[in-house]
This record gives C-alpha cells, sequence and structure tokens, in this order.
C-alpha cells in the first residue's frame, strides 16, 4: 500500500510536470485537443450541420455561440491519474498496457460527452454551463477515472486468483 | 434488479455515488460561505503571515476570496484586489460526501470529520496557490522581487495541481484511504471473501 502510494504520487508529479512543458504542449497535448475538437464537431454535425471546428474551438454558425477546449478539459490529466494508478499497481506489463490504452479510451469518450453536452448546455443556459463545467463534469470524470481503475484491479485480482488456483498444490 | 445489482458491488456502488451526487451538490450550493469560510480563514493565515507587507486584507466575499493586495498597477491609484472563486476548489467536499455516504463504515461521522478537515487544509493551499498565480499574472516583476515569493514555475505548479488535480483526487484518495480494509472495498477490488480476514470484514455498503 505504501509502495502504491509513493511510485502513484512521485508519477503523478512527473507526468503532470511533463505535461506542463511548453514542447509537450505544442507537440502531444494542443494537436490532441484539436482532434478532440474535430472528432467532437464530427458527432455535433450528425444533429446539426452548422457546428464547426477549428482548432481547439468548436462554434455554431448559426448563433455564434463557440466553446475553446482548454487545459483540464481534455482530459489529459484525468489519463495522467489513470496511467499513475495503473502503473504503480503491481501487475504485469501487457496488463498495464491494456489497462492504460482501454482507460484511455473510456476517459476520452465520457469527455468528448461532456463536450457534446456543454456545447448544448451552453446554447440553452450560461449559467448552468459554467455550473456544470467547473464542478459537475470535473467530478464524473473522475468518478469515470476511478471505476475503471477499480474494475482493472479486478480484472488483476482475478487474473493472480486463477493464476494461484492454477499452481499445484 | 436488486439481485443483478446485489452480484455486481462495483455497479452498486457507481449507481450510489451518482444518485447520491445531485443530493451532495445542492447541499453543497445552499451551504456556500459557510464551507468556504474555515479554508478562507486558514488562506488568509498563511498569506498574511508569509507576505506581510504585500497582503492589505484577506476576506470572505459570499463564497469568492477578496484578497487586496498592495501591488498598484501603472498609471493608477488603487491596490490590486483579486477575487476567487473557491467554490472552483471546494467541489471536492460534495465529491467526497457522496463518496462517503456510498459507503458504510464505523464511526462514520468521526471519519467524515477528519477526511473534511483535511479537504478544508487542502482547500485553503489551493486558495493561497491561487491567490500566488493571480499575484504573478497581473503583477510578476514586482510580486517575484518580493523576498520569501517561490520561482515563478513553482507557484504555476502548484496552482495547477491545486486547481486541476486535488479536488478530484482528494476525495478518491481520503475515501479509499478511509475503507480499505472495509467489505466494499474488498467486493469492488472482486477480492473473494474467503481471503479476507473476519476481523477486517466489518463494513459495507449503505
Amino acid at each position: 500500500m505504501t509502495r502504491f502510494v509513493v511510485v502513484f504520487i512521485l508519477l503523478l508529479g512527473a507526468l503532470f510536470t511533463v505535461e506542463l512543458l511548453d514542447p509537450v504542449q505544442a507537440a502531444v497535448v494542443q494537436p490532441f485537443t484539436g482532434w478532440l475538437a474535430d472528432i467532437s464537431a464530427a458527432i455535433l454535425t450528425l444533429f446539426d450541420d452548422q457546428v464547426r471546428s477549428a482548432g481547439r474551438v468548436i462554434s455554431h454558425a448559426g448563433n455564434g455561440f463557440a466553446v475553446s477546449i482548454e487545459a483540464g478539459c481534455n482530459g489529459v490529466e484525468a489519463a495522467i491519474v489513470l496511467i499513475a494508478g495503473v502503473v504503480a499497481f503491481p501487475s504485469t506489463l501487457k496488463s498495464k498496457v491494456y489497462a492504460i490504452i482501454l482507460g484511455f479510451l473510456a476517459i476520452q469518450v465520457m469527455n468528448i460527452l461532456r463536450i457534446i453536452s456543454l456545447f448544448y448546455l451552453g446554447q440553452w443556459n450560461l449559467d448552468l454551463f459554467t455550473y456544470t463545467h467547473l464542478y459537475v463534469w470535473p467530478v464524473l470524470i473522475m468518478l469515470d477515472v476511478l471505476v475503471v481503475f477499480l474494475l482493472y484491479l479486478r480484472w488483476v485480482n482475478r487474473s493472480s486468483e486463477s493464476a494461484t488456483t492454477a499452481l499445484p498444490a | 434488479m436488486k439481485l443483478w445489482l446485489e452480484q455486481r458491488p462495483l455497479a452498486r456502488f457507481a449507481l450510489a455515488v451518482l444518485a447520491l451526487l445531485p443530493i451532495c451538490f445542492v447541499g453543497w450550493q445552499l451551504l456556500g460561505s459557510v464551507l468556504a469560510a474555515p479554508a478562507v480563514v486558514a488562506s488568509k493565515l498563511v498569506l498574511t503571515s508569509w507576505l506581510p507587507q504585500n497582503i492589505v486584507q484577506v476576506s470572505l466575499q459570499d463564497t469568492d476570496m477578496l484578497v487586496v493586495s498592495t501591488f498598484i498597477p501603472k498609471e493608477s491609484e488603487d491596490n490590486l484586489a483579486y477575487l476567487i472563486n473557491t467554490r472552483a476548489l471546494s467541489y471536492s467536499i460534495p465529491f467526497y460526501t457522496a463518496l462517503h455516504l456510498a459507503t458504510r463504515q464505523e464511526n462514520s461521522l468521526a471519519v467524515y470529520a477528519w477526511n473534511l478537515l483535511v479537504l478544508w487544509v487542502l482547500l485553503s493551499l489551493g486558495l493561497t496557490a491561487t491567490a500566488l498565480k493571480d499575484m504573478l499574472v497581473t503583477e510578476a516583476e514586482s510580486f517575484l522581487a518580493v523576498p520569501l515569493v517561490p520561482p515563478a514555475d513553482l507557484i504555476a505548479l502548484a496552482y495547477q495541481a491545486s486547481a486541476l488535480l486535488v479536488p478530484t483526487i482528494a476525495p478518491i484518495a481520503l475515501w479509499a484511504y478511509a475503507t480499505r480494509e472495509s467489505e466494499l472495498f474488498s467486493a469492488l477490488l472482486g477480492i473473494r471473501p474467503s481471503v479476507v480476514k473476519p476481523a477486517q470484514r466489518r463494513d459495507g455498503f449503505s
């Protein structure tokens, strides 16, 4: 438990610091956020053909409403928390890689849901948009991370239990 | 449905948290400045002791923390003041409350009180980091020249961590630590009951 906590905190600090570095922001985080905007806009276009995306901004050509996906809204921090947790917990490298890939996808699916919901909420009621954006969605995203991490721990525990049972007495 | 949920502790727990979150957020909204006050008082102590020459006033205005500095912008006679939204950090409280209420524990009230105290300490650190960041952004040159002011990168990192990570991670960490030996936690991790020592199995769902 102590080992997990120490490794988790160290990894979290290291990954978070790396994420904030200008070259990492320019080469990874900003392009990724742009793709996220493109994907969200592509989904929104299925229901409304006036939705556009440019860089990190998603806008509505009809009413002029626009949202910009900023730091903290791209799911990268949530992914960092998951990665730190998965790497810190003792398991095989293969399990960790699977967990990080699937967990990252789960976070981003939830995050795209967040972006789409906020895009609609903002056009309807700005106060509700602010409240949901600042307080509710961060909690839901981290709850998603917790559930994904617990699923991973269950899977690791079941795998090690099966391996123990399979061993001759 | 009941049987399905009984066989799936993780789904049951997640649904319980989701059901409790709106109630906890309403309570947090109603309590407003009451929940922010202890953290603002602690933050005031830190800021006025740390930078006594630069902080004129720290007070609570509704749910915002008002920080008045001695910094005066060019072509102005007024001191710079910063209004910090405490809710942007204190939403950790309804999140933790929902996690706590979704779990039955021994000494539940005492555990909640202690963990709330930890959240208040983290909130006050977050508010302090935000105040430092605001002063750095508006008056970088004169602010960084003040003795005891940490480097800009450290302030930026402290602010980013307290704004982006702490409000969501701290509630989960406190909840996990408080319930780590409970039957619920074992069930969530998929550990079979026989693996858990009888003395450890004392908690469950509420």
